[in-house]
């Protein structure tokens, strides 16, 4: 029975690791605009890098086709605001996964860990230790942040470059410390993100070929 | 590249024009504004709607404790900011209230000192206006706190007690009357045997003043029996609330070991003996079926308070939320008891 399977595996398939080499893959800029549940928005600026790259040669019987899941680390400067309550500048910093199986779209995944402040809307003010009331400017509080994205992007370049694409991002993040506890979000972002140019990067490749 | 920056800059010029009724630009007929207090770790928001012309301030003290105030904000205030500010005052903890690591500040002391700074902030931007409390339920307790604690009632000019819950061992125990009569008259006419059953077999065999956990669900059920009493119930949440923001506050009340410490503090506390220092005028208004603070607290409350002018105006078609069910009484009975005082 072990040879049966053995060679049923070894006739359909056989799959080959390289030793690492580089490649050439895509920094991209984004900027997207936010709607936080329920009540806020905003928007954010991000650029991402590729780290590390492992390429998958899939060689069919009559075709071949590439795909590469980057591995990437990212950075998000944004603002939120929520009407009559807050406004927010927040700094995330990511680590994540981008799968591109064609050259018409690709998806991500990511990890982002940042932080944020926020600032009151309307004047805040403080009782003074004599009684009096004080204002105080630009008050507001500061949290950290962690969440998890899930990215689609899809080329609207008509140009073999693909440059732009329209990208859709729906994320659950976490602000806190927040009274003491965590306060849970839910945002959908939606933007572009624009190839800003290819670096080179460490590339495993595995070749796979069934027949 | 170009572009990019383009869109990023689209994208974010409407952020600034989005404040634009934010600040204080002085009194208004139509005011919409809001500011904020912070006070001993935690953030609290005062949004200020309706005539501040007038003024006249009726601060709301919602209930709960952990609710938010802008429950109040719809139809309930309506005809009140017509003619009045109405300010909608989220304690800690509470609402949209903010911070990092306060919830060990949390207890009535701490809420009643809030409660004081944001009289004393009201005062001080609507420059000496007029302030009526207004409380209702846990915000009773709240409020009745503040007025007997030092020279407090000196700084309002009336007090609006709905649902009042001044006295919590009171509160228990005459809910587990109310239910238990009522259960019985009810089983004898026929209406919802089944369910009434359950609430006496429960309420004649658990006394709510020997634990939070009794006392919580004796609460369930008396929440459950104005339904059973055909009281219309709407607790629709309000568009001006961050559910999450609700989720946090309710997770940190009913499950954080600090949370629960506070809620069951509150079981044993009473202001009925202290209500005769209370001179100012009130008003207080009861729901007829409300089996969570029977009106039977507010009998209690007349005959302690030491004010001169005292009245209890009951709402016939009334549970616990009297100024949803019986809302043009509610507004009536506010808005003349406030032109006799203002």
């Amino acid at each position: 029975m072990k040879t049966v399977l053995l060679f049923l595996c070894l006739f359909c398939y056989l799959i080959a690791s390289a030793q690492d080499s580089t490649s050439r893959r895509p920094v991209l800029l984004s900027a997207v605009a936010t709607y936080d549940f329920a009540k806020s928005y905003g928007a954010s600026f991000e650029i991402s890098a590729p780290f590390h790259s492992i390429a998958n040669q899939n060689h069919h019987e009559s075709s071949s086709v590439r795909t590469h899941k980057d591995q990437f680390i990212s950075l998000e400067l944004g603002m939120n605001r929520r009407p009559f309550a807050y406004t927010t500048a927040y700094f995330n910093m990511g680590v994540g996964l981008r799968f591109n199986r064609c050259a018409k779209h690709f998806n991500e995944v990511s990890f982002e860990q940042g932080i944020q402040r926020t600032f009151y809307d309307g004047k805040v003010y403080q009782e003074q230790p004599d009684g009096s009331i004080k204002e105080r400017t630009l008050f507001g509080r500061t949290y950290a942040s962690s969440g998890l994205s899930c990215a689609q992007n899809w080329s609207i370049s008509n140009r073999s470059g693909n440059a732009w694409f329209i990208q859709l991002r729906p994320s659950i993040w976490i602000q806190y410390p927040y009274n003491s506890f965590v306060k849970p979000h839910f945002s959908l972002q939606a933007g572009l993100t624009y190839h800003l140019r290819d670096v080179s990067v460490h590339t495993r490749t595995k070749y796979k070929h069934q027949s | 590249m170009r572009y990019f920056c383009t869109a990023f800059i689209i994208l974010s010029l409407p952020l600034p024009f989005t404040a634009c009724k934010k600040q204080f630009t002085g009194l208004s007929f139509h005011a919409n504004e809001i500011f904020w207090v912070t006070n001993n770790g935690a953030d609290m928001p005062v949004r200020v709607m309706g005539n501040t012309s007038s003024k006249v301030i009726i601060l709301i003290i919602h209930g709960g404790p952990g609710d938010g105030s802008f429950d109040y904000e719809d139809a309930r205030t309506e005809r009140l900011r017509e003619k009045y500010a109405v300010a909608f005052w989220d304690q800690r903890n509470s609402g949209a209230s903010a911070g990092n690591n306060n919830l060990r500040t949390l207890s009535l002391s701490q809420m009643i000192n809030d409660l004081e700074v944001v009289v004393k902030v009201l005062k001080v931007r609507y420059d000496g206006a007029d302030i009526f409390l207004c409380a209702h339920s846990y915000g009773g307790l709240l409020s009745a706190g503040y007025l007997v604690k030092d020279s407090n009632q000196g700084t309002v000019k009336g007090w609006i007690d709905i649902d009042g819950a001044h006295d919590y061992p009171l509160t228990n125990a005459l809910s587990r009357k109310m239910l238990i009569d009522t259960a019985q008259s009810e089983i004898f006419k026929n209406h919802y045997v089944l369910e009434w059953q359950l609430i006496l077999d429960y309420c004649a065999s658990h006394d709510p003043l020997s634990s939070y956990k009794v006392s919580s669900q004796v609460e369930t059920y008396a929440h459950q029996a104005e339904y059973y009493m055909g009281i219309q119930q709407n607790y629709s949440l309000s568009l001006a609330e961050d559910p999450f923001d609700g989720l946090a506050n309710y997770y940190n009340l009913n499950y954080s070991s600090a949370g629960i410490d506070f809620l069951e503090s509150l079981e044993s506390l009473s202001y009925s003996d202290q209500l005769y220092k209370i001179e100012t005028p009130t008003l207080l208004l009861w729901g007829q079926f409300d089996f969570v603070v029977p009106p039977a607290v507010g009998e209690n409350a007349m005959a302690n308070l030491g004010s001169s002018y005292k009245k209890m105006a009951l709402c016939p078609h009334s549970g616990h939320h009297p100024m949803e069910t019986d809302t043009d009484l509610v507004e009536d009975e506010i808005i003349s008891f406030i032109e006799n005082f203002k």
